[in-house]
């Protein structure tokens, strides 16, 4: 068994850095498309048209399923349907696209939830007035809903970094796996997952403070 | 930024390592993997020459495809991460395939099978394996075998005996110690010819078969064309079988048949066509995991509750020792995933000589999980309380007990209802993580099958909708429970 000193080597930090940024890496790039989308799904799921039923029902189903699934089920699903199409697609790839469909649905029900607190007579007031519906949600919608949207937002994104840590059932060398990789390699579990544990924590932490600072700073004032 | 882009790219870009068709050609070789401890598949014969099934089929291979044969000996722990890295260019030793190696690793289509059946005698009157599940008959397995929880699944009812060695098996069924063996049947039917004055009989119907291939590193399309194609040609003008012959000196117990060579063809390349027969045959197996997630999820809630409540009683009104311990706890449960909080359980405590099972590491894990969320839950619960409503309550008189059960209490409830009732819904999915510690709850279970059947889109389609079906029902009683039981809207 390799000891402490092997461990604490620049190779090992490189190694670790590389993890770490394929973990930030997912959870970036899939939180944002998963953001527009869900702000997609949101908006198609608040029109009233009669034409559009369909698609209201379809984007329904979709957050409904998607935030029953594990996100290790949608994983394996992902990967194994991906492969037939695109069998080329690297195993990150793989993974951000399943990070992107689970944080769609969840953000969907966020941005839902925000878009709803904006009371419905202001809306309707809008629609009197002759604004069309682009100009509603720019000038009367969006500017109240975004308070009550980003905080929670924020807050998926930061947990959602440790939920990346299934990605490394797939194969994907992120944190949690590279810690497995090293225990493997020799050093003591306690030292290598004990480091991963430390990683993600220094990111976790001060991310969830920002994340609780920006409730705060949005959220509060109403309540006062 | 352009250097930041660059670094990002160089972090992100896999090596790759892995020759391809064109440069194995050029230069002449084919390094094929060979277990060297596996007869009759490969092993060390006189001369220390490697020989066996897998040998012929590697230097077969060479032959069809026009280059030399480099055998390099690969243990089985070694065949995936030498593909990976280029240290050989094709892995045999009966490599099964399944979706963890699919993850990393690419397959030809099926080379042989792995088929788990019966081997009996003519004393037991049995004619298909699920006519041994009862009192009277005692199974023989190998100590620490895969097999092992499986056959209690399956056939819970035998006595079972355990033995160390293959060879020991097959030696207690032949001294009546015991009347068969499940097991994969290629793999012991040879032991049998130590033992001529038996009447020995392998039971039709495999109780499941799986497939092996040969493997090779990811993304290789060409080399794996053309493996393909000579094993096609190899199977089709009966190379294989007579190559298992000579090195078993029996057939295949399942050969390869057209299905899976078509299957496996078409699952690479865009004309999937949808099997759901494998898994609907398998829903009862999966309603069963579905049963053990539900157990994991609840012991989770109930045992992670407790502390939950401690640790926010302690945040709240504790000494500050007591405060500043559970706030700790808070925050490093809450910053860290899960996962790796299950990993340091399951395999840094035996380090200090504590050895837990799969399942019991999950629901520690969960269970010291779950507290850390459920303490943050419970803390706004408490928090919910108004002082100015306990101090009208003091002034009206009420005891201890009235100010909690009517003050207190309905405020904590409303506040905390509907956040305690997702997070069981999170833990279920949660539970799912046990997969990853070879317990079979419903995500293992298909693992397992999918493993088996290669149906992989297939059972896990399935699987999701048991895990919707399973969450819809809980969050519906959860609501009717809080509505009736505590007025409260969930």
């Amino acid at each position: 068994m390799n000891g402490a000193a092997e461990f604490f080597t620049t190779d090992t930090a490189a190694f670790l850095a590389g993890a770490l940024g394929r973990t930030l890496w997912m959870t970036l790039l899939g939180c944002t498309l998963g953001f527009l989308l869900g702000g997609v799904l949101a908006l198609v799921r608040r029109t009233r048209q009669p034409l559009l039923a369909p698609a209201r029902l379809l984007a329904g189903l979709y957050v409904e399923t998607f935030r029953r699934l594990p996100f290790l089920v949608i994983l394996i699903l992902v990967l194994f349907s991906v492969q037939a199409v695109a069998p080329g697609l690297s195993l990150l790839g793989i993974a951000t696209i399943a990070v992107t469909l689970a944080a769609t649905a969840y953000l969907a029900e966020i941005i839902r939830a925000g878009l709803d607190a904006v009371p419905r007579p202001q809306v309707e007031g809008a629609e009197v007035l002759g604004l069309s519906a682009l100009d509603r949600l720019r000038f009367v919608v969006l500017p109240q809903a975004w308070g009550v949207i980003l905080p929670p937002a924020a807050a998926f994104m930061v947990m959602f970094v440790k939920d990346t840590a299934l990605a490394s059932h797939l194969g994907v060398v992120e944190l949690a796996f590279a810690g497995k990789i090293l225990v493997n390699k020799g050093f003591s579990p306690t030292l290598g997952f004990g480091a991963v544990l430390v990683l993600y924590a220094l990111v976790s932490w001060p991310l969830g403070r920002a994340a609780a600072h920006l409730e705060k700073k949005l959220v509060a004032p109403r309540h006062r | 930024m352009i250097r930041l882009l660059a670094l990002l790219w160089l972090l992100l870009a896999a090596p790759l390592l892995a020759r391809d068709l064109a440069e194995i050609r050029a230069s002449g070789t084919l390094k094929v993997g060979v277990n060297p401890n596996f007869p009759p598949m490969s092993s060390y014969g006189p001369g220390g020459v490697l020989q066996g099934f897998d040998v012929a089929v590697a230097q077969e291979l060479g032959r069809r495809l026009g280059v030399k044969v480099e055998l390099v000996p690969t243990e089985a722990a070694s065949r995936v991460p030498f593909l990976v890295s280029g240290r050989i260019d094709l892995s045999l030793g009966a490599l099964t395939i399944t979706p963890e190696r699919r993850a990393l690793i690419d397959f030809s289509v099926p080379l042989h099978s792995e088929s788990m059946g019966v081997i009996t005698t003519d004393r037991v009157s049995a004619a298909r394996w699920q006519e041994l599940d009862r009192p009277g008959i005692t199974l023989v397995n190998m100590r620490g075998n895969q097999s092992v929880s499986v056959l209690e699944e399956l056939l819970p009812r035998p006595r079972r005996l355990l033995v160390d060695g293959n060879a020991d098996t097959i030696r207690a069924i032949a001294q009546g110690r015991a009347d068969a063996l499940v097991e994969n049947v290629d793999f012991f039917i040879g032991f049998t010819k130590n033992y001529p004055d038996v009447r020995w009989r392998v039971l039709p119907d495999p109780i499941f078969t799986a497939w092996c291939g040969v493997g090779l590193a990811k993304g290789n399309e060409p080399l794996r064309a053309a493996v393909d194609t000579a094993l096609i040609a190899m199977h089709q003008d009966g190379t294989v079988n007579r190559l298992w012959q000579a090195a078993y000196g029996a057939a295949m117990t399942v050969p390869v048949g057209a299905e899976q060579l078509q299957r496996a063809a078409s699952s690479g390349a865009g004309g999937y066509r949808f099997d759901w027969q494998p898994v609907l045959a398998a829903l009862p197996y999966l309603a069963g995991g579905a049963l053990i997630s539900l157990q994991i999820a609840l012991v989770a809630f109930a045992a992670g509750s407790i502390i939950g409540l401690a640790a926010a009683l302690a945040r709240l009104h504790g000494p500050s020792w007591a405060a500043r311990t559970a706030g700790f706890y808070v925050g490093a449960i809450t910053n860290t995933p899960a996962l790796v909080q299950i990993f340091l359980l399951y395999y840094a405590l035996p380090e200090v000589g504590i050895m837990l099972p799969g399942i019991v590491a999950v629901m520690l894990g969960l269970t010291l999980n779950a507290g850390g969320y459920l303490a943050d839950i419970l803390r706004a619960g408490i928090q919910s309380v108004r002082p100015s409503e306990m101090e009208a309550a003091d002034v009206l008189g009420l005891s201890r007990l009235d100010k909690l059960r009517h003050v207190m209490l309905p405020h904590i409830v409303a506040t905390v209802y509907r956040p305690l009732a997702n997070f069981f819904i999170v833990l279920v999915l949660g539970s799912s993580m046990a997969a990853l510690f070879g317990v079979e709850e419903l995500t293992g279970r298909a693992i397992n099958i999918s493993t088996a059947n290669l149906r992989t889109i297939e059972t896990f389609a399935v699987t999701g909708l048991i895990y919707i079906a399973l969450t819809l029902i809980a969050s519906a009683l959860l609501a009717l429970a809080g509505r009736q039981l505590f007025r409260v809207r969930a």
